[in-house]
């Protein structure tokens, strides 16, 4: 019986008080900032000097927090573009030691990809994750000057880029309607501007970029394939800043500072293009009439209310803007606000709440004989609510609701001139989506480190609406009119998400992970690099949930003191309810979009190598991915399995950036893909006297292949404290290569018994240079 | 509305290539596999005119041979209301089945009925009344450097939909891109205004000049030919055959129509 107590005592003892153990622990904890711009500081490695092995990384609000025996220690903090730091501390108490790191004089580490721990590669538990610093991000060559951070993923291996030039992206096998891309944990439905040529982020406002590509935790949901967490940064409390840049095609400026001093900041972006304005004026004649160009705003505001809670807003405006004088004008963009208030209760747990609404919409007029106008938009309102806790620095808990009312207004038309009116408004599409997760991170022993969650989602289709019962050929039999609010269907999925990290030794590691991953929210587009007027629709009562598991696992070593990484990873990827046209589906005008598509599954396989070198004046990477991305849909192909868009069998991408001097950094990125997956004709006749191509298969043919050297160089101009300037220069395609944006097959132009294939290509040796300052 | 974005969309491209790329067009060879060919039928019965037929096949993409007609196939046209049924006879010269007396009258529902090779295919068609064409003007879009014929005309109120195809001469000719189909489902008795895009498959070349006779004709088809013709003309972007009305696995048509045509000579303000 005693025994027994004995034994109860110690299990209690283990899980409710960890640190009773040993008879006395204590806790240092504080907050990670740049001692310049008191930005909060995440993913800072923080050692223990004497304890090796023994160390936290900061956490998304710059926040640390370490348990430890009694004892004096020193707190070593090692991170790339800082000034190496040590703290000594006496722990014979819980202590706050706040820890203010320097900008290294010499940003030669700058350029590494933040880690949360040097050795990261082989001993962080969640695999198939890519972290970029928007200081890497500048050294890259760029298309027309503009930074971006969406292309710079693209250069990582199992993503690839969406088409030349453009910001959509594909992982591993997944369409582009897969990826969730968040701004401030806001998601937007359309990243890009200007037809897919730019991404929505301006590069100055964020701090980093995420993405996770293979099993996601358990935190994030809502989509299949990846999710690509994009964080602005949080303004000086200081100090008063202004950045900006003039390009050749764009100009933005930013500011920031203290609204009051130590206790809060503001942090203000704008960005915007004129490349119509100088067309005009360099006497383009396709330019006199035309108009085109987007701008964005960034802002955020960020409160320190005691040391205890924390209040930010983040907003976000883009707009793009076609016009053709006189005859046709169209718009787009996204908007969104969010406030996010965070709570500290004590050393071990912390609440994140926010609430937030997102907006994406376009417009469309035109004055050909009949005026018409069109506007469609989707829109989100909902809550977010997370709980950490930290049992201690290896043993990490989150648990969280997010709640989404979706609202999609698939459009109204208008179709009016002098003698006649017509309208054609399509039925809203209301539903509710949540998500209900717990996840943890554990370190087991000194080789096992895991990361294990589930997530609940529950996706309801609502009313107010027409809902449809469909016949096998996809013919409306009956409709039934759903009152506000009333619940059409309700799907019910469980996600189980697992990752582990098995340290072999120091240097090597074994990774494997499972996703089961679920997407309620579908975007139908005809063109895979997308288009402002693509059409989003949710799951109802014809539309199922699309689901995927993945599975994937890893070998990781790292060399010469963790200059070097190198993995392989493969994955496999079961996806069920995919969607996909059938034969002459009709998206736009069409009131029952679920009359126009079909479903069925999908396989996605591949495996990636990566080896990169972190350290040094050199450093770079060589990606590649050998991969496959295939459907089979009934009614599609015969049904048979045929190649995704998106597949492509092999993806090379070597990136190099040299730090030649103080003064000027070099870089050189070059990309080789195969053609995607398309469909070309496979014979021809006669209809009318015309030539009428004839198609036999969907995806049946591939598109040349596709590659294409960038350089860039960085020239710094002036550095001192208080002012910086920089000329950045790039040559985006440097060999010229003609890659084949589209192919056209046709009646010969000028012999027109004879049938040709036109190639059409974009983008040869496309020089830039733009001027960056910061003071 | 899908085909009035996914006409412009192609013009935004254009402006944009202008503004931001040097967008270049060349040859290029493609290895395009040869598959079995297919049975195309061409089936019209115009309104007062002998009902036509016209067979072929499909052929490889760089077989840049003449198409050869099917001459040895059995092609007859049944009226459906009086039950008349017409063998229709080859023509060498032209490569068309032709009636013999069978015309078109409006009202009247017309089946087709091909066999060829074993095979056999059918398909039925109803012709519409004819809604008059009221006039056509010319209609320039700022920003292009040509005029486009515009057609205007009332769709009739009344239970029934009506559908409509526009086909273009310029000259007499054919411009490479000009025809057009559209429904007034959504827009039942009201004024039509559109104007129907035209434009030559080079870049450089404008389909038409000042001083062109540029001729519309306004055919009044069923909405089984309308849906052909709909999805014949996005072809470019649904990159699939054509939704057919013909059963057994042929590609082509079969339409009974009535029609009637109106002329303008192209002109229009810079």
């Amino acid at each position: 019986m005693k025994k027994i107590t004995r034994l109860y005592f110690l299990l209690l003892s283990f899980v409710l008080f960890p640190s009773a153990i040993y008879a006395q622990m204590f806790t240092v904890k504080g907050t990670v900032t740049d001692a310049k711009t008191k930005e909060a500081l995440i993913g800072v490695p923080i050692m223990v000097k004497e304890r090796s092995g023994t160390g936290t990384p900061s956490d998304t609000d710059g926040k640390y927090s370490l348990t430890l025996p009694k004892g004096e220690y020193t707190l070593l903090v090692e991170y790339m573009g800082y000034e190496k730091t040590q703290v000594k501390i006496v722990l014979n108490k819980n202590i706050t030691r706040d820890l203010e790191l320097s900008s290294s004089s010499v940003n030669l580490d700058e350029v590494i990809i933040s880690a949360q721990r040097m050795d990261a590669n082989i001993s962080a538990p969640q695999t198939g994750v890519e972290k970029m610093e928007v200081t890497q991000i500048n050294k890259l060559p760029v298309l027309l000057g503009e930074r971006d951070v969406i292309k710079a993923m693209q250069l990582t291996p199992g993503v690839k880029a969406a088409g030349e030039g453009g910001a959509g992206f594909f992982v591993r096998g997944g369409s582009s309607d897969q990826n969730l891309v968040m701004l401030d944990n806001v998601s937007l439905y359309n990243a890009s501007h200007l037809m897919g040529f730019f991404s929505t982020f301006n590069s100055d406002v964020i701090r980093d970029v995420t993405l996770y590509k293979g099993a996601m935790p358990s935190q994030y949901g809502e989509r299949l394939a990846a999710i690509l967490d994009v964080q602005q940064r949080t303004g000086d409390m200081n100090e008063y800043h202004v950045s900006g840049g003039i390009g050749l095609i764009s100009s933005k400026i930013n500011a920031e500072g203290p609204i009051q001093k130590g206790k809060s900041s503001f942090l203000i972006g704008a960005r915007r293009t004129y490349a119509d304005a100088i067309a005009r004026a360099a006497g383009v004649e396709e330019a006199s009439n035309a108009y085109l160009y987007f701008y964005d705003l960034n802002a955020k505001l960020h409160f320190s209310l005691g040391d205890k809670n924390q209040l930010s807003f983040s907003g976000y405006m883009g707009k793009d803007k076609l016009a053709l004088k006189d005859a046709a004008e169209t718009d787009w963009g996204n908007i969104f606000g969010s406030l996010k208030w965070t709570h500290i209760f004590n050393h071990k747990w912390l609440s994140a709440t926010s609430v937030f609404y997102n907006k994406y919409g376009y417009h469309a007029e035109m004055e050909m004989g009949m005026d018409l106008k069109g506007e469609a938009d989707i829109k989100d309102f909902g809550l977010k609510q997370e709980f950490v806790y930290q049992r201690n620095p290896d043993n990490i808990w989150k648990f969280g609701l997010h709640s989404t009312r979706h609202d999609i207004g698939p459009g109204d038309f208008d179709l009016n001139s002098d003698d006649t009116k017509n309208n054609v408004y399509l039925h809203h599409r209301y539903s509710l989506e949540n998500g209900l997760y717990a996840t943890n991170q554990i370190k087991i022993n000194k080789q096992l480190e895991v990361v294990y969650g589930l997530r609940l989602s529950v996706f309801s289709a609502l009313g107010k609406g027409e809902y449809y019962t469909l016949d096998e050929n996809k013919n409306i039999l009956d409709s039934v009119w759903y009152g506000s609010g009333k619940f059409v269907k309700t799907y019910v999925n469980l996600e189980p998400r697992f990752s582990a990290a098995y340290k072999l030794n120091d240097v090597s590691s074994i990774k494997a992970a499972y996703a089961r991953t679920t997407q309620n929210m579908h975007l139908l587009s005809f063109s895979a690099q997308g288009t402002p007027y693509d059409r989003w629709t949710s799951s109802s009562n014809n539309v199922k949930p699309q689901i995927a598991d993945q599975f994937s696992l890893g070998y990781f070593r790292n060399f010469s003191d963790n200059m070097f990484e190198f993995s392989v990873e493969a994955y496999y990827k079961d996806m069920r309810n995919q969607l996909d046209f059938k034969d002459n589906a009709n998206i736009y005008g069409d009131n029952v979009i679920e009359t126009e598509i079909l479903s069925g599954r999908g396989r996605a396989y591949g495996i990636e190598f990566l080896l990169r070198k972190r350290l040094g004046r050199f450093t770079g990477w060589i990606g590649y991915t050998l991969a496959k991305s295939e459907r089979k849909i009934d009614g599609i192909n015969e049904n048979r399995w045929y190649d995704a868009f998106q597949d492509r069998t092999h993806d090379i991408s070597i990136v190099g950036i040299y730090e030649l001097n103080k003064k000027w950094t070099l870089s050189a990125a070059w990309v080789y893909y195969t053609g995607n997956a398309l469909t070309y004709p496979s014979g021809k006749y006669q209809i009318d006297g015309k030539d009428v191509m004839y198609y036999a298969e969907r995806n049946g043919y591939r598109a040349p292949a596709y590659h294409r050297l960038d350089l860039g160089a960085t020239c710094l101009l002036k550095k001192t404290k208080k002012y910086e300037s920089e000329l950045a220069f790039s040559l985006y395609n440097a060999y010229g290569r003609e890659n084949a944006y589209m192919i056209d097959f046709r009646t010969d132009n000028d012999d027109k018994s004879k049938t040709t294939a036109y190639q059409y290509s974009l983008f040869r040796f496309v020089p830039s240079v733009s001027w960056n300052f910061k003071f | 509305m899908k085909k009035i974005i996914s006409r412009y969309v192609p013009i935004f491209v254009v402006v944009i290539s202008a503004l931001v790329v040097s967008s270049c067009e060349k040859e290029v060879d493609v290895d395009l596999r040869s598959v079995e060919p297919r049975l195309v039928i061409e089936g019209v019965v115009p309104e007062d005119s002998l009902a036509t037929v016209r067979l072929t096949k499909t052929k490889d993409f760089d077989d840049n041979t003449p198409y050869q007609p099917i001459a040895d196939a059995t092609v007859t046209v049944t009226d459906e209301d009086t039950g008349y049924s017409e063998t229709l006879l080859f023509d060498a010269v032209s490569g068309y089945y032709v009636a013999p007396t069978l015309r078109g009258v409006v009202g009247r529902t017309y089946r087709l009925k091909v066999e060829s090779e074993g095979e056999s295919y059918e398909a039925t068609s109803k012709m519409p009344p004819l809604v008059m064409l009221d006039s056509v003007t010319m209609y320039k879009v700022p920003a292009m450097d040509y005029a486009m014929p515009q057609v205007h005309f009332t769709d009739p109120f009344g239970e029934e939909n009506h559908y409509y195809r526009f086909r273009v001469y310029v000259n007499g000719e054919r411009p490479d891109k000009s025809d057009d189909a559209c429904s007034a489902e959504h827009t039942d008795g009201t004024p039509f205004h559109m104007p129907i895009f035209i434009r030559s498959n080079k870049d450089d070349v404008d389909p038409l000049k000042k001083g062109d006779r540029v001729t519309v004709e306004m055919q009044c088809i069923d909405k089984g030919a309308h849906k052909y013709f709909e999805t014949l003309y996005n072809i470019d972007e649904n990159l699939t055959n054509p939704t057919t009305n013909i059963v057994g696995g042929a590609l082509g048509y079969f339409s009974a129509y009535s029609s009637m045509k109106k002329e303008i000579i192209a002109d229009w303000k810079d």
